[in-house]
């Protein structure tokens, strides 16, 4: 700034002195950059919390609650307060809404209390939380365990019992699990498989095999020990049974096979809770969903995304690096190398939306449909490839993302000093040994932060994803242990999509809403890391160049 | 062995004269675009001597020099006319392969610049591309051409380490390590000391007077003296042209040519 | 130097030069085999199966012809007719372009109901006649878009001239990859946090957040008066430190806001700011409206226009505004007489990128906007635009159907007008750079 300036700013005691300096506008700059930093970190901390608020064991609350002059008690936790400013009129009291879970035998499990009625809060001890599979969560009071008919414990103790069968169920599960993925599962392949091959020889017009008939006589044999393998680890897992009772003197019965967790909060030390809690972000990234999604865990989602992430990498990658070594190093700079890069540009531009639309059509109407009538004529009309899944999205998003590693690689290519591939040129290289030996071997720190750009960008995209292959819920995972192995046709579930689901599908919005903010951060926070890698990537690169090369 | 490969393919007798012509540039032009950069260059070089090329900034002397391994090739608007001789034979020929061209015409540039690679790998680039060669030769090749630029010593008990974690002067003796290895017939500098401090040019000065009973050495230099201690012969070009051209000594004692002089003298720079 | 070249690396030369070829040309090939096919599934749409164009005067003259489907349309205004095997376009006389599929008229019906103007694509009454006109959509795609950019415009461009120019380096350095990282923020996300967690609180809370879009920018100006009160050295040291020093500031005023919000509501609108908008201005208020999609696409688009934006005028030469400052400026003169007028192109070209983001942005509005066909522009009611609209009826359409039809035609328009917008950006940030270049 100048000493013009000063003097100036030194008489700035009027107002319209003080608005001709200009400071006023640059303070007014400073709140919109103000405002773009406080949304960033705003949104981020509301995410963190209420993500990370979803795991915490919260207390249990008991009341009694009046109504009407209906006198009710009441069990469960408090989800939130909300103040009455929203309706001036009435002097209303501050509402509470509470999850009071028991879904089965005292539906809704999420119910509002005006706090004026409610009176008598306490924190009991011995209340439990249950986490189940079917129904949501339970709370209530211990009441008895049951062996078949026979009591086994009952009040305090049956905890203890709880606790003593635990690595029993834990076995039972793991057998389960057994029968089914080894037996039952392969079976059921085994059967798809000849039925699709009864199909081949019909569509072949072959008379039917006497040996298909005996194979799948076999197997549905085989088939039926196993059930009856799994029916007997059920009935020993669902032998014993937890009796529960509730607040208003509902007994709920829990065969010990169905529990998940069982937990009391109220009585829980602090190291107790944090246990608890990495438990439960260990299930959330290791389990299934259940319950329509709005409980469990996003384990198919993480798996779905990484794969199909996985794929793209494979076949953006080398699109983006070829497009950028004709851009950098093979095109004369001209008019055609001008409309590619618009092309790129227009390529990054264009809504995901319309990828979207066109993966729909192209990839899987035409191409899906044009490989079933070539391949797989004897499953039609079922679609085999012809239907959204796992290769389209990832082929989808390949194009979506190509733009990215083009110009990150281009960018790296630039920052290559030219003196380099004279050095290698004048040794008596070929151009391509050039490239192939020095020039991109020096890039691939710029092609590696394109690709983690591109990843993190596939990661995050839910609108194409949505009409090309992702599902609310795939019942299979697109790898297993049936040939091919990887299967390419199926649908898979994807984080981004998952989060929309459970946002906006779901019937029970207040269950759902814990999971989508976890859901949500976990996203968020794999792709700031992603991009925070690839930022890092690009400035080490930058600072490794610029003290090797100074010209 | 230089002279047996060069002999090999060129068909040379192998009982040359002392001063047996190398190189003949024969009435050569060269545009980019419009810009006119070399006007009817004729000159002979010859072989297992040093000639520099001197001359004012912008005057086509580094043009020149990327001429003989056929650099120019790669930038788009160069136009070409008249011929480059190697051994007798032109290097336009369309017989020519360029990447072979320029193995038997090596380049040292004015910045060094090792690939981001090993001491040991910078060196035998060049072998590898040329032909699968055992992996002790290689080794054996790797230590004669670093000897050779007197970088051995000093590098020996670290050929695994990056060639970034040299000294410039090192690099550029590295640079030329890398050249000689795949065993030229021509080195082409171009100004190789341009960036150096003047104990490492001091050094890459006295490597050129060893080279030279072994290669036929180019150098493109603004360094006057330079030209004067390290060279046999002497080109001098100005705006294009080939002013003057001869023995070095003559030259600078007894300019022919008044812009010769002048430039000599420090009139222009 | 005539030894030839081994095959192996001749092959592997010409083999990358081809490669690399193919992915350059890959690059228009995707963008064009994109057009192709979405001109090829939709064009269909607009095919005359014996009349090629018509213009149908009176109803005489179109009860002539008796196998067009326009036969039976409302004939009192002058219309123009496309015809195909199951649907037909009427460019009606109000210059609107509506789509209806081709039926035989239903006994005892003269006239199929007339082009309103209405995007309706399926209905459980049984004798339902869909309407496919793009007036809502396109109302809707351009609304959000509107409101998105008067939200994200002011916020990113006058940020980016405080980051480019006034900023300590420090900060600088801290600043822009953080506002660039929002630009990694999945649009899912933002999309649900607006309309799980803000569209209910703004609900509950209109008052205090119509009121910040004035207090925020007030109160700064105020601080900035007594800051101008103070000795010269003191405010010369805080400017450059100003980007984060107003954080507090925004937080303070925005819990005030939100903590005195009845307050403010019942002294501002008596009591019910909803009811206040219907009564006094006659405007509905849906929870998920344009202005919760404006806030949440804005947030979406600033970090795209502040990246590029501050590029372009962090890229002007210095030595250009030390000769203004020199001549007795102040920075402010400087920067709006120079810097931005020589930034200006990138600056434009930024906010058709942003522009272009916006309108092709699905999650968001598929999760904030409400999702329903309106052709309005009020700030506190939603709509439906191409996007979401493509998001929630393609996977329910029936392939090679007219309305399946339609949904590509509505995504080949997003892919033509964002085209548009890119390109001119592109060429504009070219020029721009060359000029850069060229100083």
């Amino acid at each position: 700034m100048t000493d013009q300036v000063e003097v100036a700013e030194g008489k700035a005691a009027g107002w319209s002195d003080w608005w001709r300096s200009g400071k006023p506008l640059v303070w007014l700059n400073a709140l919109a950059v103000a405002l773009s930093i406080s949304a960033v970190a705003g949104l981020l901390a509301l995410l963190a919390v209420r993500g990370l608020a979803h795991f915490w064991p919260a207390e249990v609350l008991a009341f009694e609650y009046l109504d009407q002059g209906v006198k009710t008690r009441v069990v469960g936790e408090l989800i939130r307060r909300e103040s009455p400013s929203s309706d001036g009129l009435e002097a209303a009291s501050e509402q509470w809404l509470v999850k009071t879970g028991n879904r089965r035998v005292n539906p809704p499990d999420f119910r509002w209390y005006a706090r004026d009625g409610i009176a008598n809060l306490r924190t009991p001890a011995d209340l439990v939380v249950v986490e189940r599979r079917e129904w949501g969560r339970a709370y209530g009071r211990l009441r008895a365990l049951y062996e078949g008919d026979a009591r086994v414990a009952s009040g305090e103790r049956v905890w203890a019992e709880i606790e003593a069968r635990r690595e029993q169920l834990q076995s039972l599960r793991a057998a389960a699990a057994d029968v089914q993925s080894k037996g039952v599962d392969a079976i059921d392949h085994a059967l798809e498989q000849l039925r699709i091959e009864r199909r081949k020889r019909a569509f072949d017009a072959l008379p039917p095999s006497l040996e298909l008939v005996f194979r799948e006589r076999e197997l549905k044999e085989r088939s039926a020990e196993y059930e009856q393998q799994l029916r007997e680890i059920h009935a020993a897992l669902n032998r014993d049974r937890l009796h529960l009772d509730t607040m208003n003197g509902e007994r709920i019965e829990l065969p010990l096979g169905d529990l998940i967790r069982i937990w009391r909060p109220n009585q829980m030390s602090w190291s107790e809770k944090l246990g608890h809690y990495f438990v439960g972000v260990r299930l959330f990234l290791t389990e299934g969903p259940r319950e329509a999604n709005t409980e469990g865990g996003v384990f198919p989602a993480i798996f779905g995304t990484s794969l199909m992430v996985l794929l793209m990498s494979v076949l953006v990658t080398p699109f983006g690096v070829l497009a950028a070594l004709y851009l950098h190093e093979y095109a004369r700079q001209g008019l055609l190398v001008r409309i590619v890069r618009i092309a790129v540009s227009n390529l990054a531009g264009v809504p995901s939306i319309v990828y979207g639309v066109f993966g729909l059509g192209f990839f899987v109407y035409f191409i899906g449909g044009s490989i079933d009538e070539l391949f797989y004529a004897h499953a039609r009309p079922a679609p085999t490839f012809g239907t959204p899944g796992l290769i389209w999205a990832s082929f989808t998003l390949a194009l979506l993302t190509a733009p990215v590693v083009i110009l990150a690689t281009e960018e790296g290519l630039a920052r290559i000093p030219r003196s380099i591939r004279e050095g290698s040129l004048a040794l008596g290289a070929t151009k391509a040994e050039t490239l192939l030996r020095v020039i991109v071997p020096m890039a691939s720190p710029a092609i590696l932060t394109g690709v983690i750009l591109a990843v993190a960008r596939a990661a995050g995209a839910a609108a194409p994803l949505m009409l090309v292959g992702v599902v609310k819920f795939a019942p299979t995972l697109p790898i297993d242990g049936h040939f091919p192995y990887i299967h390419l046709e199926r649908q898979f579930m994807h984080l981004g999509f998952h989060i929309y689901d459970l946002g906006f599908q779901s019937q029970n919005v207040e269950a759902a809403r814990p999971l989508v903010f976890a859901t949500a951060l976990l996203l968020v926070m794999v792709i700031l890391l992603l991009n925070s890698s690839a930022i890092l990537l690009r400035s080490r690169l930058e600072r490794r160049y610029r003290s090797s090369y100074q010209d | 062995m230089s002279e047996q490969g060069a002999a090999e393919f060129e068909g040379l007798p192998s009982s040359a004269p002392a001063e047996e012509i190398c190189l003949q540039v024969d009435n050569l032009s060269l545009a980019y675009g419009d810009v006119q950069a070399l006007k009817n260059i004729r000159l002979d070089i010859a072989k297992r001597s040093v000639t520099a090329f001197i001359g004012p900034s912008g005057c086509g002397k580094s043009s020149l020099l990327r001429c003989f391994n056929r650099l120019n090739d790669l930038i788009d608007d160069a136009k070409l006319d008249g011929e480059i001789r190697l051994g007798g034979k032109s290097i336009h020929a369309p017989d020519v392969e360029v990447s072979e061209l320029r193995r038997c015409i090596g380049m040292v540039f004015q910045q060094p610049n090792p690939f981001p690679k090993s001491i040991a790998e910078n060196v035998a680039y060049g072998l590898k591309l040329h032909g699968a060669l055992p992996q002790s030769e290689i080794d054996d090749r790797i230590e004669e051409a670093l000897r050779r630029v007197a970088l051995w010593d000093e590098v020996r008990d670290r050929l695994g380490e990056s060639a970034f974690e040299l000294s410039s002067g090192q690099q550029q003796r590295l640079v030329i390590a890398r050249a000689i290895a795949v065993e030229p017939e021509v080195l082409l500098l171009d100004e190789p000391a341009s960036a150096l401090d003047p104990i490492s040019t001091l050094r890459i000065e006295e490597l050129i007077h060893q080279l030279k009973d072994r290669y036929t050495l180019i150098i493109v230099t603004h360094n006057i003296q330079q030209a004067a201690r390290v060279s046999d012969y002497t080109a001098f070009l100005y705006l294009g042209e080939l002013i003057e051209f001869g023995v070095t000594q003559a030259m600078f004692t007894n300019p022919q040519d008044q812009r010769t002089e002048d430039y000599i003298a420090g009139r222009y720079g | 130097m005539r030894r030839p070249l081994a095959f192996r690396r001749r092959f592997v030369d010409a083999l990358l030069k081809h490669l690399a070829g193919m992915g350059g040309g890959g690059v228009i090939a995707i963008i064009t085999l994109i057009f192709g096919y979405l001109l090829f599934v939709a064009a269909p749409a607009f095919k005359t199966p014996s009349v090629t164009e018509l213009d149908i005067i009176d109803a005489q003259a179109a009860a002539a012809l008796p196998t067009n489907p326009a036969s039976h349309a409302p004939l009192q205004t002058r219309q123009r007719v496309f015809g195909a095997d199951d649907t037909y376009a009427l460019l009606d006389a109000d210059g609107y372009l509506n789509f209806f599929p081709s039926r035989p008229p239903r006994d005892g019906e003269t006239h199929p109901p007339p082009p309103s103007h209405a995007w309706q694509s399926s209905a459980s009454e049984s004798n339902f006649e869909p309407k496919f006109s793009f007036v809502p959509l396109i109302v809707g795609t351009f609304k959000a878009a509107f409101y998105a950019m008067l939200i994200a415009v002011p916020i990113a461009v006058l940020g980016a001239i405080y980051t480019a120019y006034f900023m300590a380096p420090a900060m600088r350095r801290l600043i822009k990859p953080g506002i660039e990282v929002m630009a990694a923020m999945p649009t899912v996300v933002l999309g649900f946090l607006a309309g799980l967690w803000l569209a209910p609180l703004v609900e509950s809370h209109l008052t205090a957040t119509l009121l910040s879009f004035i207090a925020l920018p007030a109160s700064v100006l105020l601080l900035s008066r007594l800051a101008s009160l103070l000795p010269d050295q003191y405010a010369r040291m805080i400017e450059p430190w100003l980007g984060a020093l107003s954080v507090p500031l925004i937080a303070l005023m925005v819990w005030l806001l939100f903590r005195f919000d009845a307050a403010l509501e019942s002294l501002l609108f008596s009591g019910d700011a909803q009811y206040w908008l219907r009564t006094v201005l006659g405007l509905d208020y849906d929870q998920r409206n344009a202005l919760i999609v404006g806030i949440a696409m804005g947030i979406a688009v600033v970090p795209v226009i502040f990246s590029i934006s501050e590029d372009a005028i962090h890229g002007v030469p210095r030595h250009l505004t030390s000769g203004s400052l020199a001549l007795g400026a102040t920075p402010w003169q400087t920067l709006s007489n120079l810097v931005v007028p020589f930034a200006s192109p990138g600056i434009f070209s930024a906010i058709m990128i942003g522009f272009g983001r916006a309108v092709g942005e699905t999650m968001i509005v598929l999760m904030v906007a409400g999702n329903t066909p309106l052709a309005n522009m009020n700030l506190f009611e939603g709509m439906r635009t191409f996007a979401a609209n493509i998001a929630i009826e393609l996977p329910e359409s029936e392939v090679g159907s007219s309305h399946f039809r339609l949904l590509f035609l509505s995504a080949l328009i997003l892919f033509v007008v964002t085209f548009a917008f890119n390109t001119v950006a592109e060429v504009v940030r070219t020029r721009l750079r060359k000029r850069y270049a060229s100083l």
